[in-house]
């Protein structure tokens, strides 16, 4: 019996370090959130026709300001777009550069007696400091309903 | 005669095998790139018509998805996966599972962008979600959770006032914007720079205007040089409201100033009102 216990939480445990990512149970952020947005905005990116990727684009990543009202660990969000970005071949990054992305991520809720409606907004910028024109700019919108149930949990 | 009863033997084992796999149509095309459906045919959806392009050196793929039932989907995920020349997967923790929006008789174009250059062939999966009590829905779909300013105000606001400005003729592709501050006069927390952020995107998607971003500008240069653009217009507005018991009334009103002679150029307004059955 305890043989089985563990072999199940060690299962369990294994499916999460495997980083197969679940879809959550909660409105709130969540993991698998990072995954989607981060795929929509580089490809995006990478698909847009005001960027000129005839050169390696060097760039610095700014700040992504938090203005929703979950606690979520932007430094973590902000290094798997850089990865994907690097990925792709088109762009090297440092501290100082001549081109810099900044964004924003907010939210809205809205909650009435039968669900819950979260909604996510990311907007992202692509900055030329010298001439201080905006290259690209998009957003990527999530947004997620709990139907809440009237008896039960 | 033992040759027969191998084959035989053999023969049984492949049928059966093929029997217990799950019901799936692969469409293999002449680009040798694959569409696998594993959803249940009641749903009544079909995938046809694989493309490929190259867009800035990667590739892009479209495939073609229909709905010929009347039901609306938000059940449905969709996935690239990525080959190289060789038929070997290439970077498997960049393609995720991504939930497909289906209204009633939908005819979707899904587009997958290759992750890195050299990828040739793409497979695109089709499934359907498991259970969960968190769904995630079309964000531009009306859920009138409540009388407050929400999303369904968000997208009627922006794209009222983006297809508003795109029409006017000061939009021809060399006019330099700047978006300010819309003043948010009610007495509920709206987040007005999303607002901006909006439209902003959808003008420059649209390629008819430059777009300069004086607030973050000024934040990030250390030197200002000689090179810098300056604006031609400003755009700048406010938002009211109006709250009853049983309705919610919300107005916002854009002003374009040309900052050249001083006057407003361009300015519109949209209203909404939300009215309470209960």
């Amino acid at each position: 019996m305890k043989s089985l216990l563990i072999y199940f939480l060690l299962g369990y445990i294994q499916l999460y370090a495997n980083g197969r990512y679940f879809d959550s149970k909660t409105v709130h952020w969540s993991e698998s959130n990072f995954n989607k947005i981060s795929q929509e905005i580089v490809s995006s990116i990478l698909s847009s026709t005001t960027i000129d990727f005839s050169k390696k684009n060097i760039c610095s990543f700014k700040k992504i300001k938090n203005s929703t009202y979950d606690h979520i660990d932007m430094q973590n969000f902000k290094n798997i777009i850089i990865k994907r970005l690097q990925k792709s071949g088109r762009f090297g990054f440092e501290n100082s550069a001549d081109k810099i992305f900044y964004g924003e991520l907010s939210s809205s809720y809205q909650t009435n007696f039968t669900k819950k409606d979260m909604f996510f907004k990311f907007v992202l910028n692509l900055l030329d400091i010298q001439s201080g024109e905006i290259i690209w700019s998009d957003t990527v919108e999530i947004r997620k309903i709990h139907q809440k149930k009237l008896f039960g949990w | 005669m033992k040759i027969i009863l191998k084959c035989a033997f053999w023969f049984l084992v492949l049928f059966l095998t093929s029997c217990s796999k799950p019901q799936s149509n692969r469409n293999i095309t002449e680009l040798n790139s694959i569409i696998v459906n594993t959803l249940s045919s009641s749903k009544n959806i079909k995938s046809s018509s694989i493309s490929k392009r190259f867009v800035n050196d990667l590739l892009e793929a479209h495939v073609k998805v229909e709905n010929f039932s009347h039901n609306r989907y938000n059940d449905i995920e969709y996935c690239f996966k990525w080959y190289d020349r060789f038929g070997y997967e290439v970077s498997e923790d960049l393609s995720i599972w991504k939930t497909l929006f289906l209204d009633e008789l939908d005819v979707r174009n899904i587009r997958g962008l290759a992750p890195i250059p050299k990828v040739e062939k793409f497979r695109f999966y089709l499934r359907e979600k498991k259970e969960s009590s968190i769904v995630q829905v079309n964000p531009k779909s009306i859920q009138d959770t409540d009388l407050y300013y929400g999303v369904e105000e968000l997208y009627a606001f922006t794209e009222g006032m983006a297809t508003g400005m795109l029409q006017s003729e000061i939009f021809d592709g060399t006019k330099v914007i700047d978006i300010r501050e819309i003043e948010n006069r009610t007495d509920e927390h709206i987040d007005t720079k999303s607002i901006g952020d909006s439209i902003r995107v959808a003008i420059s998607k649209s390629g008819r205007a430059k777009f300069i971003d004086y607030q973050n500008y000024k934040k990030y240069i250390k030197k200002i040089s000689g090179s810098t653009l300056s604006p031609d217009y400003i755009l700048n507005g406010s938002i009211i409201s109006v709250q009853k018991r049983d309705n919610h009334f919300y107005r916002i009103t854009l002003n374009l100033y040309n900052l050249k002679n001083g006057l407003i150029s361009w300015t519109d307004e949209k209203d909404i009102r939300k009215r309470s059955l209960q």
